[in-house]
């Protein structure tokens, strides 16, 4: 038996040089090396204890976490608003299928998962799903498929769905699931089509819009050059829908419109009826249509919007006016064609409204000499070219009483425009507030001038009650010349007053509130509504000339004429007769107790200067001051 | 004292190059003071080193521990210079006191010399660190150790048996002596460090560490040495400086015929 090396050790230690050992410190020895053992045998039972403990602790904890982050992805794939499902990659049968896959398929996941498609679907069915599983597997690409009717399940049939499958391969590289998702995207599709359809249709008329209209026009003018085919554009406007609107208000407006479009669109039958601005449509019409038969569809067109328009028990006159270009005679490419629609129909209104006019070369030229004119007008002002006229007002008896100050446009290469050419230009791009402001001045500074008090009327224009701030500009005006503000008179049409009807009222009322008088224009035309005189004050009413010429022609104006100046008189307005022109007009005027008149009977309009003596100058005098 | 200060301080003179052996003087594991000699009577905060050179001149060494990790991995979720604050989120004291029982808590730090921590850190993946506890905070439950551990790297317990130190011992012995290459005739002198938490571990069987050293440095090499605070030597990996606990550290100095 050998000795351990720690007895021979401690025996060794006990035993004294005589070789005798002391057993009581061997004892004491042995003793304290079997506690040392003890203690270390202790610890490290108990190290060994509670490191299994620990690793215990740790593994419960990653199996929680674990567990977790399990929870966390099936509840993620389980309320993905998309199906999902995922097969065995050998045999196809199902091993997932969240809660959306359920509804797509209308079956319960309890009788998909663990079977086949062919445990699960109709043969025909289950015979495609299978042969889908097969490819993807045996090929490994992905399979897109998109925008399909879902072909199986209570939730197919009216619903597009987007579905992909894809292959899993485990570490080894073998198939081994296969992983499908199908989304619904029946409203995606269905979005996608309401905004195309918005984006080429008119929302009010649900017509096409102005993009499909010239799509269309494209798409017609590259046939047309192929088959040598011809065709006709139409350009349409509205006539007074601004009025309807303004006198109904925009909802009524908008239910008229609706109704004029399904007139339009019923009448036009078999062509393309597209709305492309607030009352402008245009229509392309089919190939190869007679000149005759265009011009009779177009006629009817303007005959059906002609008839009354009755909406919620609003009733309403709206005309029609139609331009027409044919391919390929006025024009061969889509800008032309439309430019020179457009001219024909500027014709058609300037005619008189409610007309059809084919488009000619003449035309062309009018429009641009229109424009050639509205360039012009620009500088025409800052060049000096603007003069005042004064046509002098009399009293029945002879009496001067003021003048009406005319504007005069002295063009460098035409002479003399007239008003009613360069007026609109000027209203339609708003110069008329600066040139308005212009007139005004200086007849004000031309009538303060003059020795005799006499009356100035100045027109106003409707641009300028709608946009600036008239108000202030005339208060200013009258200090500036230091005219008396009774000697200004403001003449207005019911123009005016068309529109934002309460404003112009305030703003008329104003006006008056500076002392300035305010006369009612042109009387007799356009709707010459009662209740405008019952709203407001006005200082004078101006018959218009159109009566007064026609007064020994047509005894109807007559009547008009006499008619207005008893209405006049009840209302204790005083009027002013324009145009007269004859002795037998004047005389009639003074019968019927007109006070005061206007015209070539008195003087035409001319410079200041050839009124000298009226305003009180001497003309000897003023000629050598 | 912070060992690894110290070692820093020291190579910043001599440079990386020139190998520094020996150890921080120990007191028994009593944790109360420490004394250093140097020519003359031994006193505390001292340092003592003794240079050598000539082409005769031999120096290898040695440095093994013979422990083993055990339990699970733990994170430095909290620390400060050498003081863990913080072990998992739990203050370290607490898991000592676990692992040693309350009777033999209340003999911390000396206690706790059964169970260093073998640190890892992530930036040196590479470097074997092994700490031992040198001092506690029963109020705050923190330790203090004998070098800086920093936030963020893993520990782990280790544990040691009677002939597992022995073995570590005798494999400290057999790298000096292995190093030092040619056969030398002459006398040879072997300086033994041992981490005092060794001896404190192996009792009575310290005798089998210092034999198994014995036995691989052979009869001719004479042996001296102390049981200290921390080992100073390069490992054989890295050749570097560095502070070691829970080792047996061998330096050998020899003299080849000229």
């Amino acid at each position: 038996m050998t000795t351990h090396r720690l007895l021979a050790r401690q025996i060794r230690q006990a035993t004294d040089e005589s070789g005798q050992v002391d057993l009581t410190r061997l004892g004491e020895l042995v003793s304290a090396a079997y506690e040392e053992s003890d203690g270390d045998r202790r610890r490290t039972d108990r190290a060994i204890k509670l490191m299994i403990e620990e690793l215990e602790q740790t593994h419960k904890r990653a199996e929680q976490d674990l567990l977790r982050a399990r929870e966390f992805l099936d509840s993620i794939i389980e309320n993905i608003p998309i199906a999902v499902f995922a097969k065995d990659a050998k045999d196809s049968r199902y091993i997932l299928l969240n809660r959306a896959g359920e509804d797509y398929y209308g079956i319960p996941r309890e009788e998909m998962l663990g079977r086949t498609p062919e445990q699960i679907f109709p043969d025909d069915i289950a015979r495609v799903v299978s042969e889908q599983d097969r490819r993807v597997v045996d090929s490994g690409t992905p399979m897109f498929l998109e925008g399909h009717v879902l072909e199986v399940g209570v939730k197919g049939h009216d619903r597009v769905v987007n579905s992909r499958k894809l292959l899993i391969r485990d570490s080894n590289g073998a198939a081994q699931y296969l992983v499908g998702v199908i989304e619904d995207v029946t409203e995606r599709i269905t979005n996608e089509a309401r905004i195309s359809h918005l984006a080429h249709h008119d929302a009010l008329t649900d017509l096409p819009n102005r993009s499909a209209f010239n799509a269309a026009l494209d798409e017609r003018l590259e046939r047309a050059q192929e088959a040598s085919t011809s065709f006709a554009v139409l350009s349409l406007d509205l006539d007074r829908f601004k009025d309807v609107n303004d006198v109904f208000g925009h909802p009524v407006g908008d239910m008229m419109m609706r109704a004029a479009a399904d007139r339009l669109v019923a009448e036009a039958d078999c062509a393309f009826v597209a709305r492309i601005g607030g009352d402008e449509f245009m229509i392309l019409m089919p190939d190869d249509i007679r000149r005759e038969d265009v011009l009779s569809l177009a006629e009817r067109l303007v005959e059906t919007i002609g008839k009354e328009l009755e909406v919620d028990d609003y009733l309403s006159h709206v005309g029609l006016s139609v331009g027409i270009a044919v391919y390929p005679d006025d024009g061969v490419d889509a800008a032309t064609l439309l430019a020179n629609a457009d001219s024909a129909l500027y014709r058609a209104k300037r005619e008189g409204r409610a007309r059809v006019c084919f488009f000619e070369t003449a035309m062309d030229r009018e429009l641009r000499d229109r424009r050639l004119l509205q360039h012009d007008l620009r500088h025409a002002l800052e060049q000096n070219q603007f003069q005042v006229y004064f046509q002098p007002q009399a009293r029945m008896d002879g009496e001067i009483i003021g003048f009406e100050a005319l504007l005069r446009w002295n063009h460098p290469m035409r002479g003399f425009v007239p008003p009613d050419q360069f007026i609109p230009l000027a209203e339609e791009n708003g110069q008329i507030i600066e040139i308005g402001e212009w007139v005004l001045r200086e007849a004000c500074r031309e009538a303060a001038s003059w020795p005799r008090p006499l009356q100035v009327a100045v027109n106003l224009s409707p641009i300028q009650f709608q946009a600036g701030d008239l108000e202030r500009s005339i208060h200013q005006i009258l200090l500036e010349t230091g005219l008396a503000p009774m000697r200004l008179e403001v003449e207005i049409t019911e123009g005016v007053l068309i529109g934002d009807f309460t404003r112009a009222l305030n703003l008329l009322r104003r006006l008056k509130a500076l002392g300035i008088r305010i006369a009612m224009d042109d009387f007799g035309t356009g709707y010459s509504s009662l209740s405008y005189l019952q709203s407001f004050p006005f200082d004078k009413i101006k018959i218009d000339r159109s009566f007064i010429l026609n007064l020994e022609a047509t005894p109807q104006s007559a009547e008009i004429v006499r008619a207005v100046l008893s209405l006049a008189h009840a209302l204790h307005i005083p009027v002013v007769a324009e145009g007269v022109e004859t002795e037998a007009q004047r005389a009639f005027l003074e019968r019927e107790a007109c006070e005061e008149m206007q015209g070539y009977l008195i003087g035409r309009p001319e410079p200041i200067e050839q009124y000298s003596n009226l305003i009180g100058i001497n003309v000897e005098r003023r000629r050598y001051a | 004292m912070n060992g690894t200060e110290l070692l820093a301080g020291l190579t910043e003179l001599l440079g990386p190059n020139l190998p520094v052996t020996g150890g921080l003087a120990g007191d028994g594991a009593q944790f109360e003071q420490t004394l250093v000699g140097a020519d003359g009577e031994p006193l505390q905060n001292r340092v003592a080193a003794v240079g050598f050179y000539g082409n005769s001149f031999r120096f290898t060494h040695g440095c093994a521990g013979g422990w083993d990790v055990f339990g699970p991995r733990r994170k430095v979720t909290k620390s400060n210079g050498p003081v863990v604050e913080e072990l998992d989120g739990s203050p370290p004291l607490d898991l000592y006191t676990r692992y040693l029982g309350e009777e033999e808590v209340a003999a911390m730090p000396g206690s706790g010399l059964a169970f260093p921590l073998r640190i890892h850190d992530e930036s040196e993946p590479d470097r074997q660190i092994v700490r031992s506890v040198f001092a506690v905070d029963h109020s705050a439950r923190t330790l203090t150790f004998a070098a800086d551990i920093p936030e963020g790297c893993t520990a782990q317990l280790m544990r040691a048996n009677f002939d597992s130190l022995a073995a570590g011992a005798g494999e400290a012995g057999r790298q000096a002596r292995r190093a030092l290459a040619d056969e030398i005739a002459g006398d040879k002198l072997a300086i033994l460090v041992s981490c005092t938490g060794r001896r404190k571990v192996m009792g009575q069987r310290t005798q089998d560490e210092l034999d198994a050293v014995a036995a691989e440095l052979g009869d001719d090499v004479t042996r001296i040495g102390f049981y200290s605070y921390g080992e100073i030597a390069p490992p054989v990996a890295s050749g570097r400086c560095e502070l070691h606990n829970q080792t047996m550290t061998v330096t050998m100095i020899a003299e080849a015929a000229a």
